[in-house]
């Protein structure tokens, strides 16, 4: 009950005569693992572009979203740090990675340049790049995706938020990679005591990492509940369907083999 | 949305248009409105200008009417804008188109040329060829257009080698298309709109160059130019600094509607090609 | 560091036939002119006789086939030989060398200008697109392009040194008045505001144009957006982050620039009287004298050639992933 992060009432976005979030209400408690599920235009992004503040100009927005958990509304790598689907187009191609990790730590921890170098090193390490001593001086487009997201989830905690948006972020990587970067984003939270609201349109990795799901549809919010609950006894006739339609191994096969 | 309407729709597209029209409307009807030679003797030398009613704008150090030297003046600069922007896509795109086509030896032969052409500041070169060759009216917009048709020429085949790849292209070979009959129905439609952009940058490039050929003596003198009009104000820039303000201030506004009206015009036509 | 010897080298082969079709190119339009260097020459001195004609054009090789021209000029070219300027009764080379300082120092003051005042002016333009500022440098830079140069020298001339008489009105320094060093320095200074500026706002305009845009486009990068989410200063995503990328093409416009403004700087140091190297281009066309233009637009392409080097090898320094693809396609 005290412990919440967040609180959203009534949200809603929209784009000229679109509306895209329509009337959301329900809290992020501290601490959780809050994953957002839905198909495509559901509304997932821009509610959490709407959260980080990050909206462009054209978009109006309405509702009420207090943070108890910050007592203001967070201000973007102060309080939350945010890493998007593709790495490749996150990261600024003519300065190096190692600029780009340390620059929310100077100018958040109010770090020197070797200070925040330091910091850059150290998370390069946690985020098990490869040869961390050299990799901070290499450009993007000498890493692989899966390297370029260590690299954008680095720099996002860099200025140690504590609040992190993660949309999609495995949705452009293959599926070994994804393994990693999952795992890793779950090492992370759990060490530095994070609130993770991650999006995704993964229903096994939802319910695999998280403590909550939200079910978006139409930029509604459909159903809500712990993890585990929603996945095998879902209230909603939607969520079931979403949750009907995922195939993993149990799921029968199109085309038989041949006799 | 109508093509007119588009064009008119921003106060940019308007003012272009209207100074455009402007412009037209006094090329048309400068012959009619001062008939004869404007670069007789009119009336007395370097009258002032809004002294007399019939010289409206006064008169040059020879006793030339100046409102008559600039209305003559705006047919000139037209003319050479249009005609050596005209030239210049024209040889432009076939050199582009043709290179982009060919590809191979061809292709890297016809580049060299471009970039020998591009190479040479077109100002030096359009200087050059007048002044050996002699200053006519053709002449210099022959020499303006060999100056600027490697910008046009590299853009057409950058859009020519693009288009190529893409399918509707191959749908074409399958089809059992002639080359010809692609490159001139398939490819040249859809390579043109970006190189038309450039339409704006010619024109007033060509205007501007004009002048300045003007001004240095190397214009046709059998007919009146703004820039000779600026060259012959220049003797007399101590007392008499209106002779080369007023034709410079014709130019600034010439390029500037030339300008204005190519960019709403590209834009109206590439709002009507837009896909929803 | 191979990146760029790999690219530098590419490009001065493919740059040996350009060269090559420029000179054929300005030595056949030089013998299109009617009359030579002989009959130039004749003219100034008011008529000769034929045996004078004759032994004028032998002595200068003048009387031999077109072909066998062309070919004479091609070996001295290899040796580093311009010709000889039958106007001015000296070697091309030196001639030009001599009126070169004086182009060089004006145009490179006016580049520098003009890039500097420029980029700087798109970059505060371009950091907040559509806004009062930026509308405002929008319509300023479109009647800057429109201006002609000679028009706004002129202008100048008069406003500065006619009405204000606070410049010079022509000339590169003070006539016959001995100064020296730093004196000398300053006269020459004070002469060159006015042309320098004449032909530095004009194209100033185009490096604003050009930086604004490129900003416009980069503000919709992504990286732009993660940058914002990081919660970095205003000033260090425009400048780090968008600036920064879009400097790129405006490398490659400096480039291109600095040929165009040859040719811009004929007209301005004809306005301001400067005994520079494109009024030299005038004055020898003028004079019918085929060695000496011909002399000038190669020199001319060769430097354009080695700026735009220039310009490949500083995209390469600016643009960590240029080159590494060319080396390697």
């Amino acid at each position: 009950m005290t412990d919440l992060l967040a609180t959203i009432r009534r949200l809603s976005v929209a784009y000229g005569d679109v509306d895209v979030v329509r009337g959301l209400s329900f809290d992020i408690r501290l601490g959780e693992r809050l994953a957002i599920i839905g198909e495509s235009g559901s509304g997932k992004s821009t509610f959490a572009r709407a959260l980080a503040g990050l909206l462009p100009p054209n978009a109006s927005l309405s509702g009420e979203m207090d943070w108890p958990g910050f007592g203001r509304p967070p201000l973007p790598g102060r309080d939350l740090g945010f890493v998007f689907q593709d790495p490749g187009s996150s990261l600024n191609p003519v300065l190096t990675i190692g600029e780009q990790i340390a620059e929310g730590a100077r100018r958040h921890l109010g770090y020197s340049a070797s200070e925040a170098w330091h910091r850059a090193r150290e998370l390069a390490g946690r985020v098990r790049l490869p040869q961390p001593e050299t990799i901070l001086n290499a450009f993007p487009h000498q890493l692989s995706g899966g390297q370029k997201q260590r690299v954008a989830i680095a720099a996002a905690i860099a200025s140690r938020p504590r609040f992190l948006i993660a949309d999609e972020v495995t949705s452009a990587l293959d599926m070994v990679v994804q393994a990693e970067i999952v795992s890793l984003l779950r090492r992370l939270v759990a060490e530095d005591g994070l609130t993770l609201l991650f999006i995704t349109h993964d229903i096994a990795l939802a319910s695999a990492f998280a403590d909550r799901i939200v079910v978006f549809r139409n930029g509604e919010l459909v159903e809500i509940g712990a993890a585990k609950a929603v996945v095998s006894r879902p209230a909603d006739a939607y969520t079931a369907e979403l949750i009907a339609g995922h195939i993993d191994f149990t799921t029968p096969r199109l085309v038989e083999d041949m006799p | 949305m109508s093509f007119f309407t588009r064009l008119l729709r921003s106060p940019e597209g308007m003012a272009g248009v209207i100074i455009l029209a402007a412009l037209v409307l006094v090329a048309l009807m400068a012959p009619i409105l001062f008939p004869g030679d404007p670069l007789r003797i009119a009336g007395p030398a370097l009258l002032p200008p809004f002294s007399d009613p019939a010289l409206p704008l006064g008169t040059d150090r020879l006793g030339r009417d100046v409102l008559a030297g600039l209305m003559h003046g705006a047919r000139t600069s037209l003319t050479v804008g249009i005609a050596a922007a005209l030239m210049a896509i024209v040889l432009g795109a076939l050199v582009g188109t043709a290179a982009g086509f060919a590809g191979g030896l061809v292709d890297e032969a016809l580049m060299r040329v471009v970039d020998a052409f591009q190479i040479v500041p077109r100002f030096l070169l359009a200087l050059a060829i007048v002044s050996v060759v002699g200053p006519s009216l053709p002449l210099v917009i022959a020499a303006i257009a060999l100056g600027a048709w490697a910008d046009p020429a590299r853009l057409t085949r950058a859009q020519v080698l693009s288009i190529r790849e893409r399918d509707y292209v191959a749908a074409a070979e399958v089809i059992g298309m002639h080359p010809l009959e692609i490159a001139l129905k398939q490819v040249l439609p859809n390579a043109l709109p970006p190189v038309l952009a450039l339409t704006s940058v010619i024109v007033a490039a060509a205007i501007l160059t004009e002048a300045a050929l003007s001004f240095l003596g190397l214009g046709d003198p059998n007919v009146v130019t703004w820039g000779s009009m600026i060259a012959e104000g220049r003797n007399v820039i101590r007392s008499a600094a209106f002779l080369s303000i007023a034709p410079g201030l014709a130019l600034v506004v010439t390029v500037i509607g030339v300008y204005l009206f190519s960019e709403a015009l590209s834009r109206a036509i590439a709002g009507g090609r837009a896909r929803p | 560091m191979k990146r760029a010897m790999l690219l530098l080298r590419r490009r001065a082969i493919s740059s040996i036939p350009v060269l090559l079709i420029v000179v054929v190119f300005t030595f056949l339009l030089l013998e299109s002119a009617s009359g030579d260097a002989v009959d130039a020459y004749l003219v100034s001195i008011g008529g000769g006789d034929a045996q004078l004609v004759q032994s004028l054009r032998q002595s200068y090789g003048l009387d031999q086939g077109m072909a066998t021209r062309l070919w004479l000029y091609f070996s001295a070219l290899l040796r580093l030989d311009l010709g000889w300027s039958v106007a001015f009764d000296r070697p091309v080379l030196g001639l030009i060398l001599e009126r070169l300082p004086n182009t060089l120092l004006l145009m490179g003051s006016a580049t520098a200008l003009s890039f500097c005042l420029g980029s700087l002016l798109g970059i505060f333009a371009g950091a907040r697109p559509d806004s009062f500022r930026d509308r405002f440098l929008s319509i300023g830079s479109l009647l800057l392009y429109a201006i002609p140069g000679f028009w706004l020298g002129l202008v100048l001339v008069i406003v500065f040194a006619v009405n204000l008489r606070w410049l010079p009105t022509s000339g590169i320094e003070t006539i016959a008045s001995g100064k020296q060093g730093l004196a000398r320095a300053v006269d020459i200074g004070k002469h060159l505001i006015l042309p320098v500026s004449a032909l530095g706002f004009i194209y100033l305009a185009l490096f604003l144009r050009v930086m604004r845009a490129g900003m416009v486009e980069t503000w919709r990068m992504d990286f732009v957006l993660f940058a914002r989410s990081k919660g970095l200063s205003r000033l260090r995503i425009v400048l780090r982050h968008v600036a920064r990328n879009a400097l790129l093409p405006l490398v490659t416009v400096l480039g291109l620039q600095s040929a165009a403004m040859l040719g811009g700087s004929v007209v301005i140091e004809s306005v301001f009287a400067l005994p520079g190297f494109g009024r030299l281009a005038q004055e020898a066309v003028n004079g019918r004298d085929a060695p000496l233009p011909v002399g000038i637009i190669i020199l001319r392409a060769v430097s354009g050639i080695l700026v735009n080097l220039g310009v490949d090898i500083a995209y390469a320094f600016l643009h960590p992933r240029v080159g590494a693809s060319e080396a390697g396609a």
